[in-house]
């Protein structure tokens, strides 16, 4: 009632108001309506999107931390420090680690200054290689229990002091893409195997990527100290065939970027991935990548850069063995040459370090084996010498740890693994 | 302390309800009056709820540099900075309450003036309006603080224990308790956003002076 009383009498208002020109009245009706449309064409330039009042962030209000305190890491009730004078180890398969090897490796390690054993966690056919207390399907199908007593290898480990590191072989999975076909790569609807019958699954397949991880964390929970991805890259000279195989690029198909970059993004994306996924385990991360990935900007065919993956990771383990390299550095002869190839690597790795603002430790694989399947003259039997050699190039270049490797497990006798350098301490960050 | 001021601002507000009601008349004045006292409250509202969303902004950070010095009395002592920041969210969101109370009062006044006026020159439908949206505002804002400070708790029972608890499944799943309630905050404040931006419209629809009324 109220209501209609106001109405009338601000009706009489308007009526009384009237006693401006007509035409003023029409102007203003005219005004108004520009002014409608100017806001209504600066609403459409706007896109028509309410005023936004709040800056609110989509990300969350809390993430993990990076650093995250020992106290509330996953504790595997293993007790193992990182050595104090930086890794210096060995590589062992795991039929080594579940056989009677076991004890000559144990043996090597407590009887020199070598300090810890990577172990193969998934092997280099795709076999995870102990039994887990994993649910994932994928992790309990492609399981060969080669170690039959995790735990007690761990005891031993502790028992010893000796840091265990767990090396996942990622990409290389001939295991699972004989499984899983659509997680690999397709040659003419067959899985693509390399020359050596290897086949790999698919970097561009998240799926893939967790299927990894999952393994990782198990290795986390076992009581390993340390993740070591080894195997994160496309096959070799995939450049070559990247447009014949049929595979999914999943979501990089749409990123607008080249095949190289595309490679290189998730390998790094994966790197990345795992490093995210493993930090609340206090596990560190390292990664093992070609040597000459360190000396191009982007490994064209594999999708390594060292660069990228280095922000990952804790460590990064390149392949320098004196025989792998064509020749580089002005070197013709690698092999023959173990100084001198680990000599040049180690400047270049430093300078690549030095760029960086948080540099990885670095901890490069060297050769304990003999390359005897080089041409004659290329090459030469490895021992002591050698292996005391390439320790000495690194020590020159201020780099204090390394990991032998000798794909028999069978390590050469009496080398100096010391030779007398003063050497930085490698604090724990 | 709050509610000592929120009581003080319902007995202010009380005041001038009865003042108002022992007049002979409310006009457009109080109306008026009421309306700027509503776009300060809003404007101070806007204000301290953007301050709140900047400290959110910066916890990570500080969260971080607390757990990186690997106390746990720093947790347990109270001097974390997330706990600082909590302590300033806690007083901006009392602001928020006390601005949220002055504009019920004031949305009391308008109620009181579009019901009682006899003013011709009220502009009645546009302070009904205004109205509305003012009790529609106040009732978000209540969800909100209550929403708000809920989560203050939650989050201070969280720090509070990190000088305590050390196990990582109570790390992982306070922050993602933490973040789940995010989620629910930030759905009040969309509701918070569209109840001000009605209030806003309806603030501009009301005349600032007697002559602006209805002349067009």
């Amino acid at each position: 009632m109220r209501k209609k009383l106001f109405v009338f009498l601000l009706g009489g208002m308007l009526i009384f108001s009237s006693y401006s020109p007509a035409v003023m009245a029409a102007a203003d009706d005219d005004d108004d309506d520009t002014g409608d449309e100017e806001e209504n064409d600066e609403e459409e330039e706007n896109g028509g999107d309410e005023e936004a009042l709040f800056d609110v962030s989509d990300d969350d209000l809390l993430a993990m931390p990076r650093l995250i305190p020992d106290r509330f890491t996953y504790d595997s009730g293993v007790e193992i420090e990182y050595p104090e004078d930086g890794v210096k180890g060995i590589f062992s398969t795991a039929h080594s680690m579940g056989g009677d090897n076991a004890e000559d490796l144990f043996g090597l390690v407590n009887d020199t200054s070598l300090n810890s054993i990577v172990v193969d966690v998934k092997d280099d056919h795709g076999f995870v290689t102990y039994e887990t207390d994993s649910d994932d399907e994928r992790v309990q199908a492609n399981t060969n229990e080669i170690i039959d007593d995790m735990d007690g290898m761990m005891d031993t480990f502790e028992e010893n002091d000796i840091y265990p590191i767990a090396r996942i072989v990622v990409f290389k999975d001939t295991e699972l893409a004989e499984e899983e076909p659509e997680l690999s790569f397709l040659d003419n609807g067959s899985v693509w195997s390399n020359n050596s019958g290897e086949s790999f699954v698919n970097p561009f397949v998240e799926e893939v990527w967790e299927y990894n991880v999952e393994v990782a964390k198990e290795a986390a929970r076992a009581g390993f100290k340390e993740i070591q991805l080894d195997y994160i890259r496309f096959p070799e000279g995939f450049e070559n065939r990247d447009e014949d195989l049929e595979y999914s690029e999943g979501d990089y198909a749409e990123s607008g970027e080249d095949n190289v970059q595309n490679r290189v993004a998730a390998v790094t994306d994966f790197v990345e991935y795992a490093r995210e996924e493993l930090r609340p385990y206090g596990v560190k991360l390292s990664a093992d990548i070609f040597g000459y990935a360190a000396t191009v900007d982007e490994t064209p065919g594999i999708g390594q850069n060292f660069t990228e993956i280095a922000e990952n990771v804790d460590i990064m383990s390149s392949m320098i063995y004196p025989s792998h390299w064509t020749p580089h550095f002005g070197i013709d002869q690698p092999d023959l040459e173990p100084y001198n190839i680990i000599d040049e690597y180690s400047q270049l790795e430093n300078e690549l370090m030095d760029d960086m603002e948080d540099p990885p430790i670095s901890r490069p694989w060297l050769q304990d084996f003999t390359a005897s399947y080089l041409p004659d003259g290329d090459w030469m039997e490895y021992g002591a010498d050698e292996v005391e050699a390439q320790i000495q190039a690194l020590y020159d270049n201020d780099i204090y740890e390394f990991l032998l490797w000798d794909a028999a497990n069978n390590y050469s006798e009496g080398v100096d693994y010391e030779l007398d350098a003063e050497q930085d301490i490698v604090g724990e960050d | 302390m709050k509610k000592h001021v929120r009581w003080g601002m319902i007995m202010i507000g009380a005041g001038v309800l009865g003042i108002a009601g022992c007049s002979e008349s409310v006009d457009i004045e109080d109306a008026i009056t009421s309306k700027d006292e509503i776009e300060d409250q809003k404007d101070a509202v806007i204000s301290n709820i953007n301050d709140i969303l900047a400290l959110e902004a910066g916890m990570q950070e500080e969260f971080e540099e607390d757990l990186a010095e690997n106390e746990a009395e720093l947790f347990a002592n109270q001097e974390a900075q997330v706990l600082s920041s909590l302590e300033e969210r806690q007083a901006l969101l009392s602001d928020i309450d006390d601005a949220n109370v002055t504009l019920q009062v004031e949305n009391e006044m308008i109620g009181n003036v579009v019901q009682d006026g006899d003013d011709e020159a009220l502009p009645v439908e546009e302070l009904e309006d205004l109205h509305a949206e003012i009790a529609y505002l106040h009732n978000a804002l209540s969800d909100y603080i209550a929403q708000y400070e809920s989560e203050l708790d939650t989050q201070a029972t969280f720090f509070n224990r990190l000088g305590e608890d050390d196990d990582f499944e109570f790390l992982t799943e306070g922050i993602e308790e933490i973040n789940d309630s995010q989620e629910d905050i930030h759905a009040q404040l969309d509701n918070v956003q569209d109840a001000l931006l009605s209030a806003e419209t309806a603030i501009e629809n009301v005349p600032d002076e007697e002559g602006d009324v209805k002349d067009a």
